[in-house]
């Protein structure tokens, strides 16, 4: 192994400076769980929306000796998946894989993995839009201010408002969290059936917003709370049907439409879960 | 005269990123003890250990502050040749303070806090400890990194640290991280680690 291996380009694509840089705004937003820190985000050869920022982290950390897995919404061949993946097994000839046992370092657009994560795993979430108050508020001196002064009213009034409008906490995805009693996350736009699988998780969650420039952690067995009210408490989305594929009733499953005669399935959106159910009924 | 400078890392790219792993670890599961992989050449009076995580975490954009045993004109030179930082004369600015001398450990409030709104502008301090001395008492520790409760030596740290590191505690967001750095280990004590039965946090 040696840094040549990809003529021009230095180990893992960034520069050694850059690295170092997001090395220490990493190891500071373990130290502050759910705190964004802001970091100097990079160009990189490949469009913000696309996992920029989880890329950053993503060749920050990685080593030779590291599995890489990629999975774009639970999928692991999916064309971000695929692209994300083959970068790194050509600028860190790291060794890949789909498996989520055998990973050691898992970038993630948009899910987490169904098999639960271990201890000396990492996974590296994807963020579009890391400010949970954004939406809100639209200033970052004053989100920031906000963020310092643990003032996070405004959020209730907004599952608030969803109570109102439709008599229950609407929000499917990215629904916002407290992490260790203090700091309101922005999970990335994960479906909420993930957020019970952030809280004293054994795999460190690490955060990057390449965009928006900033990066945010969760250190392994740290209290992650989704938001919610004594009368109307946080729930998981449940269904009706089980995968097609493997049938599975305990997963995550996307909704396909199969032809234009009203025609549909629900699969796993996990694919090498749903894939090694498969395996195992077939006994292979 | 010409001064020889220490080696540092042989293949830095590959030195400073599985010695970085190791310091990720050791701050996302405090008080484990976790080995470092690379043991670099550095100036005289530091541990091998020290100089990894030096050159690891050190660059141009981190000033940095040295105790009065650790700042010796070798620590300096191999320090501006290798890293290029800021030197700092006190430790209220410093991104890292690097502490071999538990003895010369000022208190925690004289390095920099950060602040309610960028709590990460706070000093990370790299202790010097001999890790493998585990004699005598522990105390307990809990907190984020921690499955249920973990336990210390206290042998690791300076003497009346624990006052001190309650108070830090208090301050929280703000406050200072330390990397406990052994010969060939770390351990790592971000703020937000409570030792004992302390009443913040």
């Amino acid at each position: 192994m040696n840094a040549e291996a990809m003529p021009g380009y230095n180990y893992a694509y960034l520069d050694e400076q850059t690295k170092g840089m997001i090395r220490r705004a990493i190891l500071k937003a373990v130290a502050i769980p759910g705190y964004q820190v802001p970091f100097g985000s990079r160009e990189m050869p490949l469009p913000y929306g696309w996992g920029t920022g989880g890329i950053q982290i993503t060749a920050s950390i990685i080593g030779p000796d590291d599995v890489l897995k990629v999975i774009d919404q639970g999928a692991d061949d999916t064309t971000n998946a695929v692209s994300i993946r083959s970068f790194f097994a050509r600028t860190a000839q790291v060794a890949t894989t789909t498996t989520t046992e055998e990973a050691t370092v898992i970038q993630t657009r948009h899910r987490i993995p169904e098999a639960p994560l271990k201890s000396g795993q990492i996974l590296v979430y994807q963020v579009p839009i890391p400010e949970p108050l954004r939406f809100m508020e639209p200033s970052e001196s004053e989100t920031r201010t906000m963020h310092a002064l643990e003032e996070y009213g405004v959020m209730h009034v907004k599952l608030y408002e969803d109570i109102a409008e439709h008599g229950r906490i609407a929000t499917s995805y990215n629904y916002p969290v407290k992490v260790e009693d203090r700091y309101i996350m922005c999970p990335s736009p994960i479906p909420k059936f993930d957020n019970p699988k952030m809280d004293n998780c054994q795999a460190l969650q690490l955060f990057g917003a390449g965009r928006e420039k900033r990066i945010y952690a969760i250190p392994p067995h740290t209290r992650v709370k989704s938001l919610d009210f004594e009368d109307h408490p946080f729930e998981i989305q449940s269904w009706d049907e089980a995968c097609s594929i493997c049938g599975s009733r305990k997963s995550f499953l996307d909704e396909i439409i199969t032809d234009d005669h009203g025609g549909r399935m629900f699969v796993c959106s996990d694919s090498d879960f749903c894939a090694r159910r498969v395996r195992e009924q077939e006994g292979t | 005269m010409l001064q020889s400078i220490p080696a540092g890392f042989a293949r830095p790219v590959f030195e400073s990123q599985s010695t970085y792993r190791a310091i990720l670890e050791a701050m996302s599961r405090p008080g484990s003890i976790v080995p470092l992989p690379v043991q670099g050449e550095g100036p005289r009076g530091w541990s091998g250990g020290m100089t990894s995580v030096v050159l690891t975490m050190c660059d141009m954009d981190t000033p940095v502050w040295l105790d009065g045993q650790a700042g010796t004109d070798d620590a300096f030179r191999f320090l501006r040749f290798h890293c290029a930082c800021p030197l700092l004369d006190a430790p209220d600015k410093a991104s890292f303070a690097i502490v071999i001398n538990q003895a010369l450990m000022p208190s925690l409030d004289a390095f920099s806090l950060g602040s309610a709104e960028y709590p990460e502008r706070s000093t990370t301090v790299l202790l010097a400890t001999d890790i493998d001395d585990d004699s005598g008492e522990t105390i307990s520790i809990q907190g984020p990194g921690v499955d249920g409760k973990g336990r210390l030596p206290l042998s690791w740290l300076p003497p009346k640290f624990m006052e001190k590191w309650r108070d830090n505690g208090c301050l929280f967001p703000r406050g200072v991280d330390l990397i406990l750095v052994g010969k060939a280990h770390v351990v790592g004590l971000p703020r937000t680690l409570r030792m004992g039965a302390g009443p913040c946090m």
